[in-house]
């Protein structure tokens, strides 16, 4: 009850209330004096008036009139004015109106303001000036008539002051709901920001100075409001973009570090290997020099040379991927000519159910590389895709261009220096790689082939070549889509004299 | 006598004097006693109060009100101009309005009016008897009202 009380309506209309309270009763006397005032005054003019022309038709009528005259002529009196009481006095005698009941001259007392002696009769008299004789006219004229027109006045009053109050009631109920209806859009609107919901634009229409004010303020909050949240909205999914590329960039790191060590794990024991692979090479083909060819131990001979040189070629792809190998002889080459002998060598082993395309720039791609390593990392990546692909087939696309690392490249996690690069893409359609296997791809023996089929150094041994030629390798598969390879090697600026299918020793720097 | 009984005594017939003087109070209409007015009619009497012009012997006859006593001052208005006071005040406005007519004088004190009478002959006022016997300078013209 007492919140209700409490809402602008209802203050309001009990602040209205309250100064009709005191003022209805103050303009209801005020009129009801003024009302009074005004009629007593037009009797007290009208029956003097009267009595008065009464009387001077009396004294200018003296000396013709007789008592049945001057009866007759106060009788008319009564008549005419509505007068109760006529009386004309001399001295111990009168003579009154034969309209007159007995013994009403009992009443007479003289009146000089209405309602005087609460007899509801106003008594006046008029000295007569006849000849010597002292005469007196005495008239009474019967004031209810008056006070019964103040009584209906004061009703007509009372009516239409409550009338007044009904109506200025309802326009009170009225203004204050015109009043309150802004004020609640506001409130709506003030609620809907503190919960977080201002994008809809706030529009009070109201010819209050103050409360428009209000409006145009609150819709100025709410504007700035929108704009402080969308920038901390693009701060936030700055941070998370940011964020989420800096735990990237630390995964790559650690999958590079873990490659590292990894590469010179299998590289110190591939150079072990080596040393001991060289005593066997040396004392099997002394043997099987020193035994006849018809020697059944020849052939077992044999197959410890032939397990000896797989053994080398192993330990060669570790060195390889390790970047330890000393066979890699750097020469200025043009990849473009490598990747097409690649191709036309794989056309001949892939079958044809697989469709391998070449997109190659037309003019020439320089790196500083060792032709045999970039041969071999483009047969291995072209089988690497050949065996992603299912045994219905698909497409392999070999696309080779010209590609300029910049800052925002750079900030990608492949630690190239800014320059230009000639980039070497291998796409498949097969069934594309997990996000799972995807981080461990160049790991060494890491295979999700079967046991028999593959080392898994292929791409571990891409990986070395790349990073050993000053480049990188980063890879981007979807599931069900296929997988695309890009090596990036560091470009030579053209000016060099290089000859198409043959290799130039790099001048001496 | 019981002394009680001697002033309820006392009180009856003062109350009893206060009651026969009061049954004497008579208005008249004086002029100064060196005026050469003898008497006005009732009518005469209005147009002098109302501001309508007079003549006795080729002088205006001016009229001054009495306004010492409020009871005298109805007495006047009902008697002589027969009018209330509001109807009485606005007829002299428009007299003054409309012709230039000044309203007549007002004096609140009877020695001021008993000066004012004798400076002007052609003037009369209204006044209770007795102030008027009390006045040498005074002669009553007539009564103009006198209480039943």
């Amino acid at each position: 009850m007492a919140s209700k009380l409490n809402t602008l309506p209802a203050r309001i209309i009990l602040i209205g209330l309250a100064i009709h309270a005191v003022l209805l009763p103050l303009l209801f006397y005020g009129m009801l004096y003024i009302v009074e005032q005004s009629h007593e005054e037009r009797f007290i003019n009208d029956v003097r008036k009267y009595s008065r022309f009464l009387a001077d038709v009396f004294e200018l009528d003296a000396a013709k009139t007789d008592e049945k005259q001057t009866v007759h002529l106060l009788d008319s009196a009564i008549l005419g004015s509505g007068g109760v009481y006529a009386e004309l006095v001399e001295g111990e005698s009168s003579l009154k109106s034969s309209l007159l009941e007995s013994g009403s001259e009992s009443l007479y007392k003289e009146d000089f303001s209405f309602g005087e002696h609460d007899d509801d009769i106003y008594f006046l008299s008029i000295p007569l000036n006849l000849s010597e004789q002292q005469v007196i006219l005495r008239m009474g004229f019967d004031e209810l008539p008056t006070i019964e027109q103040v009584k209906f006045a004061r009703q007509r009053l009372v009516v239409v002051l409550i009338s007044y109050l009904v109506v200025s009631i309802i326009v009170l109920v009225l203004l204050s709901t015109r009043m309150v209806r802004p004020l609640r859009i506001l409130q709506r609107s003030s609620r809907q920001i503190a919960k977080g919901q201002y994008n809809e634009q706030l529009h009070v229409d109201s010819q209050i100075t103050e409360i428009g004010e209000l409006a145009r303020d609150l819709e100025s909050m709410r504007r700035e409001l929108v704009g402080i949240n969308a920038s901390l909205m693009q701060e936030i999914s700055e941070k998370e973009a940011a964020d989420e590329k800096r735990e990237e960039l630390e995964g790559k790191l650690r999958q590079s570090q873990k490659l590292e060590t990894v590469g010179v794990l299998a590289g110190g024991i591939a150079h072990e290997f080596n040393n001991i692979l060289l005593p066997i090479f040396l004392y099997t083909e002394q043997a099987m020099h020193d035994l006849p060819a018809e020697s059944p131990i020849h052939g077992c001979l044999e197959r410890v040379l032939k397990s000896a040189k797989r053994a080398k070629s192993l330990i060669q792809q570790i060195l390889t991927f390790s970047r330890q190998s000393d066979k890699q002889e750097d020469k200025l080459v043009d990849v473009k000519f490598i990747v097409m002998e690649a191709i036309e060598l794989l056309r001949a082993l892939i079958p044809s159910t697989v469709e391998l395309h070449e997109v190659l720039v037309d003019d020439s791609c320089i790196v500083m590389a060792d032709r045999n390593q970039i041969h071999q990392l483009v047969v291995n990546l072209c089988s690497n895709a050949y065996q992603a692909l299912d045994a219905s087939g698909g497409s392999i696309t070999v696309t080779l261009d010209h590609f300029t690392v910049d800052k925002q490249f750079h900030q990608d996690g492949l630690h190239l220096q800014l320059g230009k690069y000639i980039r070497l893409s291998v796409n498949d359609t097969g069934h594309g790689i997990d996000e799972h296997h995807l981080e461990r791809i160049f790991e060494p023996f890491f295979t999700t082939r079967t046991v028999g089929q593959g080392t898994g150094l292929g791409l571990s041994v891409v990986h070395g070549i790349a990073l050993s030629h000053k480049g990188n390798i980063s890879v981007e598969s979807e599931l069900g889509k296929g997988t695309t390879f890009f090596v990036y090697l560091p470009e030579i600026e053209q000016g060099c004299d290089i000859t198409p299918g043959y290799d130039q020793k790099l001048p001496a720097s | 006598m019981n002394p009680v009984r001697a002033m309820l005594l006392c009180c009856m017939l003062i109350l009893l004097s206060m009651e026969v003087a009061a049954a004497d109070r008579q208005v008249v209409l004086v002029a100064a006693s060196t005026s050469p007015l003898h008497n006005l009619d009732s009518l005469e009497l209005r147009k002098i109060y109302l501001g309508f012009i007079v003549k006795r012997d080729g002088e205006i006859v001016k009229g001054l009100r009495n306004t010492e006593d409020n009871n005298l001052n109805s007495i006047f208005l009902q008697t002589v101009v027969a009018m209330s006071e509001k109807s009485y005040k606005n007829r002299l406005l428009s007299q003054t309005l409309r012709q230039g007519i000044p309203r007549p004088a007002e004096y609140d004190r009877i020695e001021n009016l008993s000066a004012a009478l004798s400076t002007k002959p052609y003037s009369v006022s209204y006044m209770w008897k007795d102030d008027a016997v009390r006045s040498s300078k005074i002669k009553i013209l007539r009564v103009l009202w006198h209480q039943n």
